[in-house]
């Protein structure tokens, strides 16, 4: 402790150095007086008495010097004096301050907005306690779970302390002050909120009695929700909030910084249990499951107590479950779990980002040299004074490192700066997207990066000075006739090194826009141009009155017919590329399957029969629904092709019966009053993503028993989307006041959006590549007009020796070619070794796509023309008697 | 200065806590002289040395300054104990007196067991 206090003393010493320094002269001065007044009393002459004590002090001068360096740091204080020389150096030469700190603000902030992403997104623990010990249970051959599974599972486990339960992320209608709102929200199972290890920042959360049903209209809320719409009031406890058409008491909110189940999730609401009902815990299928380890517990241990439980639990099901199903649990971080597709994306920039760096360092390393070249005279005549070669380099590192630094500066604050644009081009469903904010983490990131890139180019340059021949550089003088080929070898290697990075970089944004291209070129299937769609809904709770949902949808698709401009009008319960779409489990004519089979799956939809006409959707056998399809009577459905061909190859799948046996998933004798017939066969149309291949899909007539609670309607119409969408909820609201009109986008929007994760890939790395390129550019310009003024007199002499001018632009010109070469060769090879890393972000694109790598070096070629242009003419400018003379 | 011993490393700062505690606040010239008297004399210190190791220990804050006038009118900078200067002492009296026991122990004329 007193080292400690000790160490601060001295370190705050250094700032008041020159007061302690007068205080401690008068202290010596007076030991020197009763030292001296003593010896006058012995007897001494005062000369005498003088000499002696100074004598038995020791010296004055010593004396003050041991004291100085006690009182002080002296080897923190040579880092100041190294400092304050370094940043004279930078006053003294400000078109060199600004073009250094200028490139390397662009690469560290660069790093920094793109560290401050993955920080946000990919480390900081989620706000949970014990986070790391929170798992999600996942499970490829079971997508969602039932709620008696979850429990189940919860019971019997010995590896987890708890395991709970979350639903699917759905917006509710509320309507707590008379105008209807969209929110999200989602299902918990009780212990969810505790198996976080939350405290709620109000109020309380679900006890075990919310899990009974009729005792469930309870909700807790999301912070910000609160703060919103109650201004963060502890009165709204106890009262009541209209969801869905259902009054649930407002019990708690959690705690700021939380957003689960999902980002957007603003409630959350009780999963509740029927009792007395065997299959109310097994019909629905539609939980997610996570937990938390116990004690001592490993995940791999922990995902073997799940697949042993397995095989013990299925026998739970009130009817035999296939064997195969949820049979092969995964467990894995939640946090992984969360963030895991972010993940190779955000690596992906990092990288580049970290290229475009080791760029612009390459490019301050080359003015530093070019510079060292120029200070070589003062370097010699330090060294000659008695600097040492490892004084001199560390004076040449501290001025970098002061330059790293105060980039570093530069660049963080432009790196907040434009914080707010790289998460506007980020997908809305990036996971943490709302977390994403700077942290001391950050700070200390992107300072370490500064200090490491000023030693990274400080280096060469400082070694090469120091290497300096004092001699002879004392004897040239400023600088000589011989043009010194050797003198620019490093700073020529340097260019190429970084053409070499920005092909890399740039190789990588071609990739992905091809890639993109590629994607936007797939044909959807469907038209997707003059198409408005908005979401319509009612209360969840709706269709529970028997044909409410099926007269209001019906009533609206009348009304939105007469809107002007309007060409067709149909109903969908999910728009294709919504990325939200219904599973449609099912058992077919001539496919018997046993009980340790899994039935089929399809995407189910329920559309309007104007649906196939509105998305031009082309017939390929038998008939479209139509109107009378719509009573259920005709138990009609369209299948796609690939659906007709998988299930029935070379047959007619006309007139076959399909049954949904998501209810009761162990195989049924086909009941032809529960099965649909098979009335028509369309071409196939994209569905989960343009990327992927297409699905089996089965197109349901919506009827009074087959209804949805929320319809996306679909309006081709010549009108502005504006208008239309005006009309429209004038329309709805004429039927239902209380039925929001939301989501109102064209269908291309819908499709577009679908891509947003490749394109915001592509349009980054396609930023990054055009930053690497300007500092390369920067790069090949300031070297070949460093070495244009190096050998102006060089020039002179060949021009007045009777070389032509263009003689002189070729030389130059070729030279930068001869970089640009060199620099793309080593890019394309780094390009082609790294190729493997992009293929998994390529769609249709090789990562060794001639395209691609044909044009960039072109471009590189054109940049590196241009780049030498500018030095290339002023050479051929030179005034031969002018630069002869000026010797 | 025949027969006059330096001041061994680390001492020296023990000395001048003893002396502070028996004389109680005093300039670094009084405590110099004291010391070399208390020893009788047989000490030679550097008095130059003395306010390095007067600053060290003030940095620890076993000791604290302030100016004030010394016995024949002078303005000096004065030193007193501490708290933890009191603390301070204890301990090291302490530990100095378990090192000269033991080597006491080792140089003692070696005694038939």
């Amino acid at each position: 402790m007193p080292k400690l206090k000790a160490l601060w003393m001295r370190f705050s010493g250094l700032l008041r150095a020159r007061r302690a320094d007068a205080d401690f002269a008068a202290e010596l001065e007076a030991h020197v007086a009763l030292h001296t007044e003593d010896g006058i009393r012995a007897g001494l002459s005062r000369e005498e008495a003088r000499r002696q004590a100074l004598i038995d002090l020791g010296g004055v001068e010593q004396t003050r010097q041991a004291y100085r360096e006690r009182a002080t740091m002296p080897s923190v204080d040579s880092v100041f004096q190294d400092v304050r020389f370094a940043l004279r150096q930078m006053r003294k030469a400000p078109g060199f301050t600004l073009t250094a700190v200028l490139t390397l603000a662009l690469g560290i902030g660069a790093n920094a907005v793109i560290y401050i992403l993955v920080d946000s997104i990919l480390l900081r623990p989620l706000p949970y306690a014990q986070q790391n010990r929170l798992m999600r249970i996942s499970d490829e051959t079971a997508s969602a779970l039932p709620k008696g599974w979850i429990r189940a599972l919860g019971e019997h486990s010995r590896a987890f302390a708890s395991i709970a339960g979350f639903g699917p992320d759905t917006e509710s209608n509320i309507s707590d002050s008379g105008t209807p709102d969209r929110v999200f929200g989602a299902q918990v199972t009780v212990n969810a909120l505790d198996t976080l290890g939350i405290r709620p920042a109000l109020g309380e959360f679900f006890t075990p009695s919310d899990a009974i049903a009729g005792q469930d209209h309870d909700v807790v809320l999301s912070y910000g929700y609160w703060r919103e719409h109650f201004g963060g009031s502890p009165a709204v406890l106890g009262s009541s909030l209209r969801i869905d058409g259902v009054y649930r008491r407002m019990i708690g909110v959690m705690p700021p910084g939380v957003h689960f189940p999902y980002a957007e999730t603003q409630f959350v609401i009780p999963v509740s249990f029927r009792g007395g009902d065997v299959y109310d815990a097994w019909t629905d299928f539609d939980l997610q499951a996570f937990g938390r380890l116990a004690d001592g517990v490993t995940p791999r241990q922990a995902q073997a107590d799940l697949r042993r439980l397995h095989g013990i639990l299925l026998p739970l099901f009130p009817w035999r479950m296939p064997d195969s199903w949820a049979s092969e649990a995964t467990v894995m971080p939640l946090l992984e779990a969360e963030t895991g597709s972010m993940r190779p994306r955000l690596l992906l920039l990092f990288g580049a980002v970290g290229l475009i760096l080791l760029i612009a360092c390459a490019n301050v390393a080359n003015l530093m040299l070019a510079r060292a070249a120029a200070r070589e005279h003062e370097i010699a005549i330090r060294g000659a004074l008695g600097a040492s070669g490892r004084r001199l380099i560390r004076q040449l590192l501290s001025e970098s490192v002061v330059l790293g630094v105060t980039a570093g500066a530069v660049g963080l604050v432009a790196a907040l700066a434009s914080l707010h644009i790289f998460v506007s081009l980020l997908p809305a469903d990036t996971p943490r997207i709302q977390d994403i904010g700077l942290h001391s983490g950050d700070i200390l990131f992107t300072l370490g990066t500064s200090v490491l890139a000023g030693v990274l180019f400080g280096l060469i340059p400082s070694l090469k000075v120091a290497s300096v021949d004092m001699l002879t550089a004392l004897r040239m003088g400023a600088r000589g006739l011989t043009g010194k080929g050797s003198r620019f070898g490093a700073s020529m290697a340097l260019v190429a090194a970084q053409i070499g990075l920005s092909v890399v970089v740039i190789a990588a944004a071609g990739l992905m826009l091809h890639s993109l291209y590629n994607i936007s070129r797939v044909d959807p299937g469907f038209r997707t141009g003059g198409t408005l769609t908005a979401e319509v809904s009612l209360d969840a709770g709706s269709c529970g009155t028997p044909g409410r949902c099926f007269s209001f949808f019906t009533t609206l698709l009348e009304q939105s017919r007469s809107i002007a401009g309007v060409d067709g009008t149909a109903l969908a319960d999910a728009l294709p590329l919504s990325g939200h779409d219904s599973n449609y489990v099912y058992d077919a004519e001539d496919h018997p399957r046993s009980p340790r089979q899994g039935a089929f799956v399809a995407t189910g939809r329920i559309v309007s029969p104007a649906y196939f006409r509105v998305l031009g959707l082309q017939l390929v056998r038998g008939r479209l629904l139509n109107e009378q399809d719509n009573s259920g009577a005709s138990h009609a459905a369209v299948i796609d092709q690939r659906m007709a061909e998988r299930l029935w190859p070379n047959q007619n799948p006309i007139g076959k019966q399909l049954e949904n046996v998501s209810d009761e998933p162990s195989p049924t004798v086909l009941d032809p009053a529960k099965t649909s017939i098979v009335v028509g066969v369309v071409q196939n149309a994209r569905d989960g993503s343009l990327e992927g291949g297409f699905n089996d899909e089965v197109y349901l007539p919506m009827t009074p028993t087959r209804d949805s609670p929320v319809m996306y309607v679909l309006l081709r119409s010549r009108g502005a989307p504006e208008q239309t969408a005006a009309v429209l909820r004038r329309a709805v609201a004429g039927i239902d006041s209380l039925a929001p009109v939301t989501r109102v986008r064209t269908l291309n929007e819908v499709v577009a959006n679908s891509v947003a994760a490749p394109r915001t890939l592509a349009i980054l790395l396609l930023g990054f590549g055009c930053l690497a390129v300007f500092i390369g550019a920067v790069g090949v310009y300031s070297l070949i007009a460093y070495i244009v003024s190096w050998r102006v007199h060089e020039i002179g002499l060949r021009l007045a020796l009777g070389a032509r001018r263009w003689q002189i632009v070729m030389a130059i010109v070729r030279q930068s070619l001869l970089l640009a070469g060199s620099g793309c060769a080593a890019g394309l090879l780094a390009t082609l070794a790294a190729g493997r890393l992009l293929r998994s972000f390529l769609f249709e694109v090789s990562a060794l796509d001639p395209i691609t790598l044909c044009a960039v070096p072109l471009l590189m070629v054109v940049v590196a023309l241009v780049a030498a242009w500018i030095p290339a003419r002023r050479a051929a400018s030179v005034d031969p008697m002018q630069a002869l003379r000026a010797e | 200065m025949g027969g006059k011993t330096d001041v061994w490393q680390g001492t020296l700062a023990l000395m001048v806590l003893r002396t502070l505690e028996s004389m109680g606040p005093q300039h670094g010239y009084g405590l110099a002289r004291r010391i070399e008297q208390t020893s009788g004399d047989l000490l030679a210190l550097n008095y130059g040395t003395l306010y390095p190791a007067l600053l060290k220990l003030e940095q620890e804050g076993f000791i604290r300054s302030r100016w004030g006038v010394s016995e024949n009118n002078r303005r000096a900078k004065f030193y007193e104990l501490t708290k933890a200067g009191e603390r301070q002492l204890k301990r090291a009296t302490a530990e100095w007196e378990q090192t000269t026991e033991i080597l006491a122990r080792f140089l003692a004329p070696a005694q038939e067991a």
